[in-house]
């Protein structure tokens, strides 16, 4: 997540964040959030990475992923860190459930020179899915 | 503050047991023990399609110590509102076969922190043979017994092969 926390700036000073943990128990998720999830290859480890796509939407992938394209299964989203070069995430181990993430990542609080709402950014390699 | 007055200091201990009440209620149900509710066909030789009161531990899936043969109850990996009730038949690294009743049959080795969960009535249980392999994290607890209709212990239901 690079350019969005802890990026060259902070001189590896730790960021820190405000948490959402509401949106757990509505899991109404948006396309753009940041959002914090237990990782699915490791249930004591919690990472941090933006929600790219929602079940029924079509995501092309890059590399590490075997597939040029990938629907997304109910209940399953597709998560991406910003720094896609350097990040561990759903083009390596696929769509993961929904009921993973337990926190919505909402303000950056320290340090005070980046205080402020993340903002929501949506991907361009996403079809979205609309049900009429 | 004339307003408060009526109800006096009692009131305001009540109110305050209460809320550390439920607190603790929440806790235990959170971290130690929790009773809940099981429905439907897929585990029907263990469990009633009616529904059956059973009782699950959370120190099981925290602890690390799950194997082949306990029986769970994890958040559904295809809709988050619901929680599911399955038994676990392979741990990570573990080779499975999807289903053994077709021709061609296809394998699959269960991926660092998944685990393999099946219901036991396998004619009519959506399970990981529709979904995949369950993240670990997703795993609520090991169930160990059940209170209503019977009242008894669930054990591990694996027996191991014998040779003749």
């Amino acid at each position: 997540m690079q350019p969005t926390f802890n990026p060259d700036s902070n001189k590896l000073r730790r960021d820190v964040v405000l948490l959402n943990r509401w949106i757990a128990v509505t899991h109404e998720y948006v396309r753009g959030d940041v959002v914090t999830l237990f990782a699915p290859d490791d249930p004591d480890r919690v990472i941090t990475k933006r929600i790219i796509a929602l079940e029924g939407d079509t995501v092309f992938t890059t590399l590490p992923h075997p597939d040029k394209f990938v629907k997304i299964p109910k209940g399953h989203c597709w998560i991406e860190g910003d720094d896609i070069f350097h990040s561990k995430d759903s083009n390596e181990y696929g769509p993961v459930p929904l009921a993973l993430i337990n926190a919505k990542v909402s303000y950056i609080l320290l340090p005070f020179s980046r205080f402020g709402k993340i903002e929501r950014v949506e991907s361009s390699r996403v079809s979205v899915f609309k049900d009429d | 503050m004339p307003f408060i007055i009526p109800f006096g200091r009692s009131f305001f201990k009540k109110i305050e047991w209460a809320i550390k009440f439920a607190c603790f209620v929440h806790l235990i149900g959170e971290h130690v023990t929790e009773v809940t509710m099981c429905i439907g066909p897929s585990m029907l030789p263990t469990f009633n399609m009616i529904g059956d009161i059973v009782v699950l531990e959370h120190f099981s899936p925290k602890l690390k110590r799950l194997e082949i043969g306990d029986v769970v109850v994890c958040i559904s990996p295809t809709n988050p509102w619901r929680a599911v009730c399955k038994r676990i038949l392979g741990m990570p690294g573990d080779r499975i076969c999807i289903d053994p009743t077709v021709i061609n049959r296809k394998y699959i080795i269960v991926p660092r922190g998944h685990v393999w969960l099946q219901g036991d009535n396998m004619s009519n249980s959506t399970d990981s043979r529709s979904y995949g392999p369950v993240p670990y994290a997703l795993i609520r607890g090991r169930v160990f017994a059940r209170i209503w209709p019977q009242t008894c212990w669930i054990k591990n239901g694996m027996i191991p092969l014998q040779d003749e």
